[in-house]
């Protein structure tokens, strides 16, 4: 059975091209456009795979990864895709949540891919 | 300008307490002058040098209420300017005064005591207020020294406060700015950013074939419109990176790295590329390891963006040559091209924003004319200099040095010999340099004499324990600075951490530890 992804992005299309890219592939995807509802879905339901964007109202991924961390949820992998640019702090910052992966926007679709399913099939185990 | 602006100072250092003493002895006059006219069996001067203990007491009192009045008005005044935010700031502000006047009563009643007990004056009191002319001036002079030094020293030292207050002031307004420098370039690379990810997403996911077959028109359609996708995104990269740079915010991330790695994965990347233009691709060092102390990224970059460039004007046939020369104090990277080559003119304007050299014989070249003047930026950002030399039809050589600065040292703390050896192991590997401390009060220490980039250390150290040593490190401004790493075989209290009064956060490692995740954590907090 394959896992579910939630993907927190504010952008509605460019999370519906993602959704549509991923479910191409077969995954199912959950689409939320604010923090606080993607932090309400994130604890709620239980999902194999995070795509996360940085910058989304209410308060912002990092907020995300906080309650992940606070709420036990470290063994659910993030990948964080976002168009800030990343130094080396914020990249540091990150790790320390241990984000999977950093991705900036415009992707390389192929290595995307590639990196999810090393992520899902490498967490595959535990979540089953 | 500067003229303005010491005229404004001096008007607000001729403050309240310094116009009451005017007032004071202008007062003091008119009643000399008044008792001179109204009874006319004393002089002037004696009027003023006062006979009669009584008169002086009277008018003492009268003079001691304006300057009191002075005094807490200038308190107020202070407090106004403060915004009425705290009172303890105003008293701040006269509080060398006030000691004035406490030195001078209390050097008036020793007096009196002396003149009693050591000269044996027949009545305290009469010491202490009906004193003999000749006596009280005596006794008045210093006093008069006193409080006079006393407000002066409370001026200049008001004065100082203000320089520093609007030095404060300012130094905020301009973190404030540069703030909003930063996260205005943040925005604004996320807003353009964000639609260009969209675009290409779309279109990607039409050219995989994921939505339907293409044909072949409809792929020639998408084909160019990726392409033009990447060359959007490609000038969107480079108007932020140059914004960065002549915003100030460009910053190096520097770390110690080896040249000649760096140099074959950028050799390998291009030489597909190579390959299918049929161009000959050649890289070469003078040394066979060349660690340099410098931003990576930002060099490969600056490589990425002249190698591009000698891609896109030489010809199949001709060769590229990438090389790095150790010189004593710094490093020279060339990349020469045997390509169309650049004239006089053309040479002096190449490095400035948006010029692009008339492209000769290269059709569809479309760049972005920003690239070499982020190249220079970069390079100069390292001290360095960009440079070329060339003749046109005789290809072109593209240079640039970056200046070798020390190694950072780097100082670990532990009070177990082995760890200490196996992590100086690891880290001379990276070419850092050392300093060792097995205990909290040797870390203090060397901590200020050596100054290092970075300190690792164990939370249990014997003595003082990891928390008291960070606490302070902290707290000493000479030390506060250093970016801190812990590598302990405990669990990390994070309450404890917090009483330390630590700002940014401190990573953790847990031992036993990983070699390449201590190296990954010490270059991220070095870099950063």
């Amino acid at each position: 059975m394959q896992g579910k992804i939630l993907i927190i992005e504010d952008e509605k299309e460019f999370a519906e091209m993602v959704q549509l890219r991923l479910s191409l592939d077969g995954w199912q995807c959950d689409i939320e456009n604010h923090t606080l509802q993607g932090i309400r879905a994130f604890l709620t339901n239980r999902y194999s795979l995070l795509i996360l964007d940085l910058m989304v109202p209410g308060g912002g991924g990092i907020k995300v990864l906080e309650q992940r961390g606070i709420n036990g949820l470290m063994h659910i992998p993030v990948i964080v895709l976002t168009g800030q640019t990343i130094n080396p702090a914020l990249e540091a910052k990150l790790r320390n949540f241990g984000v999977a992966d950093l991705m900036i926007k415009p992707y390389d679709p192929e290595r995307f891919q590639i990196i999810i399913k090393k992520i899902l099939n490498l967490e595959g185990a535990a979540i089953e | 300008m500067p003229a303005g602006k010491t005229k404004s100072s001096r008007m607000r250092s001729i403050n309240l307490i310094w116009i009451s003493v005017t007032f004071a002895f202008i007062y003091w006059i008119i009643e000399a002058v008044r008792d001179t006219v109204l009874d006319e069996s004393e002089s002037l001067i004696g009027r003023i040098f006062i006979t009669d203990v009584k008169v002086f007491w009277m008018r003492m009192l009268v003079v001691f209420i304006i300057m009191l009045f002075g005094t807490y008005a200038q308190s107020f005044r202070f407090k106004l300017q403060d915004g009425g935010k705290s009172t303890r700031k105003s008293f701040k502000n006269v509080r060398i005064l006030m000691m004035g006047i406490a030195f001078s009563a209390g050097y008036w009643i020793l007096e009196a005591f002396r003149d009693v007990f050591v000269y044996e004056k027949p009545s305290f009191w009469d010491q202490m207020v009906q004193l003999s002319v000749f006596d009280f001036w005596i006794r008045f002079l210093p006093v008069c020294m006193l409080l006079l030094f006393s407000s002066y020293a409370q001026i200049i030292f008001n004065r100082h406060e203000e320089v520093e207050n609007a030095l404060r002031v300012s130094n905020k307004k301009l973190t404030e700015l540069d703030q909003l420098k930063s996260d205005f370039l943040n925005t604004v690379s996320h807003e353009l950013r964000t639609p260009i990810a969209v675009m290409k997403e779309g279109v990607s996911l039409c050219m995989d074939n994921r939505v339907g077959t293409l044909n072949d028109v409809q792929r020639k359609l998408l084909t160019d419109t990726m392409a033009n996708i990447e060359r959007l995104n490609t000038l969107v990269t480079d108007l932020l990176d140059l914004s960065k740079i002549e915003a100030g915010k460009m910053k190096l991330h520097r770390y110690v790295f080896d040249v000649v790695p760096m140099l074959e994965n950028i050799y390998s990347s291009y030489n597909p590329q190579a390959r299918k233009k049929q161009i000959r691709l050649t890289w070469e060092s003078n040394a066979p390891v060349v660690p340099l102390y410098a931003d990576e990224n930002k060099i490969i970059q600056v490589l990425n963006n002249l190698l591009n460039n000698a891609f896109r004007f030489t010809n199949a046939g001709g060769s590229i040559h990438i090389h790095a020369r150790n010189h004593d104090t710094y490093i020279e990277f060339s990349v020469r091209d045997t390509g169309i080559g650049i004239s006089e003119i053309d040479q002096k304007r190449l490095f400035s924003k948006f010029e692009q050299v008339e492209r000769l014989n290269v059709s569809g070249y479309k760049g972005t004319g920003l690239g070499l003047s982020i190249c220079k930026g970069l390079v100069e950002k390292h001290d360095g200099r960009i440079g070329v030399r060339s003749e046109l039809g005789k290809g072109a050589v593209f240079f640039f040095t970056i200046p070798k600065l020390p190694f950072p040292k780097v100082m670990i703390v532990d009070d177990e010999k082995e760890i200490l050896q196996t992590i100086r192991a690891i880290l001379k590997k990276d070419h850092f340099e050392t300093v060792e401390a097995e205990d909290g009060m040797t870390a203090l220490r060397l901590a200020v004499e050596t100054r290092p980039s970075l300190i690792l250390l164990d939370m249990h150290l014997g003595k003082m324990n990891g928390y008291e040593l960070i606490g302070r490190l902290k707290q000493d401004s000479r030390t506060t600075q250093i970016p801190l790493v812990i590598v302990s075989g405990h669990p990390v209290s994070q309450e404890k951490l917090e009483q330390t009064q630590v700002q940014q956060e401190i990573p953790v490692i847990q031992k036993p530890f990983k070699i390449d995740e201590l190296r990954r954590t010490v270059r991220q907090a070095i870099a950063a």
